[in-house]
């Protein structure tokens, strides 16, 4: 059995790996690092310090692992209602009745880190002191201080927590905490508290690439912190636009497409 | 069956759930991926809208009956990176179109976008959003 089936069973896995989204934006990850160092020398050299322009990455269902979820966390992913099919929780395909997803139900903000785990573009720009990020999901904007100013012990919560960053090399490294436990890290649902503190790295690895890690800890939700790595395109040529999610939108969304979808 | 043929398995069962086309805003378990019907029809409406645009047409069925469709595409912002390029003129009532979706599981006529082809032949995909392993 085990020659007749490891064959196809192998080709299967292959093929998956091929088209899976997120082993494939490691995979560009890797394959940039190899074009940056083999284009060093010929390219002009591209500032590791400039991030600014429009980035994107893929569309990520699940980033959080169960095994590290404490029982708290785990009891609330379990809660949720979503029509992302997600282990065995069951299915809701409900817009606003019973679906507990925020940016279904009511239109929240992805927020931080959720926004990230979209398809959605964000633009970075670089002022005196400060970054500011323009996520086109939802139209929400981010400020990251750089000027050397000391976290604060307890902000307002809020959607993006609040942010602090500074270089170590070519890296930025940004500590934000301060979230109002609204959102969820990811689209399968596991929690964001108010006692998550999350660190992103950001890291230009060429010209078209960026590397964002992010690093989870959140002693309520998780039993030991997580770290998730992908890389960004640049999209030079991209605008952010308009995308503005109202209730109305949302009815008339919900009314003329998720509501028979999701009739049993 | 060993213990690698489980993982191998479980790999391919674990990354074919996270590599079906899906949704940013809402989830897409609603819909049947593995049919993809494609009519000749006609636009009824076009909604250009947040967070996802709807595209209602008509068409006859292989018995002469009328078919009423309503099928979901991507946001305005993420089409015209697409080639949508005349935004909410891109289709308009009474266009004459050949349209491809996939139906959703439960029987009703709604569904999501495969792709439109105009009369002129000018073809309207969600590109973008595909190669980005997001829909």
């Amino acid at each position: 059995m085990r020659n007749r089936f490891m064959g196809p069973m192998l080709v299967v896995a292959t093929a998956v790996l091929v088209f899976s989204p997120r082993l494939a934006a490691q995979g560009a990850g890797q394959e940039s690092k190899g074009m940056a160092q083999a284009t060093a020398k010929s390219a002009p050299s591209v500032d590791l310090h400039d991030l600014s322009g429009v980035w994107m990455g893929n569309y990520n269902e699940s980033i959080i692992p169960n095994d590290i979820l404490t029982p708290w966390g785990l009891e609330k992913f379990n809660s949720q209602k979503t029509e992302r099919a997600v282990g065995n929780r069951p299915i809701i395909y409900d817009g606003e009745k019973n679906n507990t997803d925020p940016i279904v139900k009511g239109c929240d903000p992805p927020g931080v880190p959720r926004v990230y785990f979209h398809a959605r573009p964000f633009e970075i720009m670089k002022i005196p002191g400060r970054f500011i990020f323009h996520y086109e999901e939802y139209n929400t904007f981010r400020e990251i201080w750089t000027d050397g100013r000391e976290i604060p012990k307890d902000p307002d919560p809020s959607w993006n927590g609040y942010s602090v960053g500074h270089w170590q090399g070519d890296t930025l490294v940004v500590d934000t905490v301060g979230f109002n436990g609204k959102t969820w890290v990811d689209n399968a649902g596991h929690a964001v508290t108010e006692s998550m503190h999350l660190t992103e790295r950001f890291r230009r690895i060429d010209h078209d690439h960026m590397a964002i890690d992010f690093t989870f800890e959140d002693p309520k939700a998780l039993i030991q912190p997580f770290t998730y790595k992908r890389v960004y395109t640049l999209h030079p040529d991209w605008e952010i636009t308009e995308y503005i999610c109202t209730i109305e939108d949302k009815e008339n969304f919900y009314n003329g497409i998720m509501a028979p979808a999701g009739k049993p | 069956m060993n213990i690698i043929s489980k993982v191998v398995i479980g790999m391919a069962v674990g990354l074919l759930a996270v590599s079906v086309p899906l949704s940013a805003h809402h989830g897409t378990a609603a819909y049947d991926y593995s049919k993809t019907f494609t009519e000749k029809a006609t636009i009824a409406n076009f909604n250009w809208a947040n967070p996802h645009c709807q595209i209602e047409f008509d068409f006859k069925d292989e018995n002469g009956a009328a078919q009423h469709w309503n099928v979901e595409a991507f946001n305005p912002a993420m089409l015209r990176r697409d080639g949508w390029t005349n935004g909410r003129e891109s289709l308009k009532p009474g266009d004459e179109v050949t349209i491809s979706f996939h139906p959703a599981k439960n029987g009703m006529k709604v569904g999501i976008l495969d792709k439109v082809v105009l009369a002129d032949g000018t073809v309207l995909k969600q590109r973008v959003a595909q190669s980005q392993g997001g829909y």
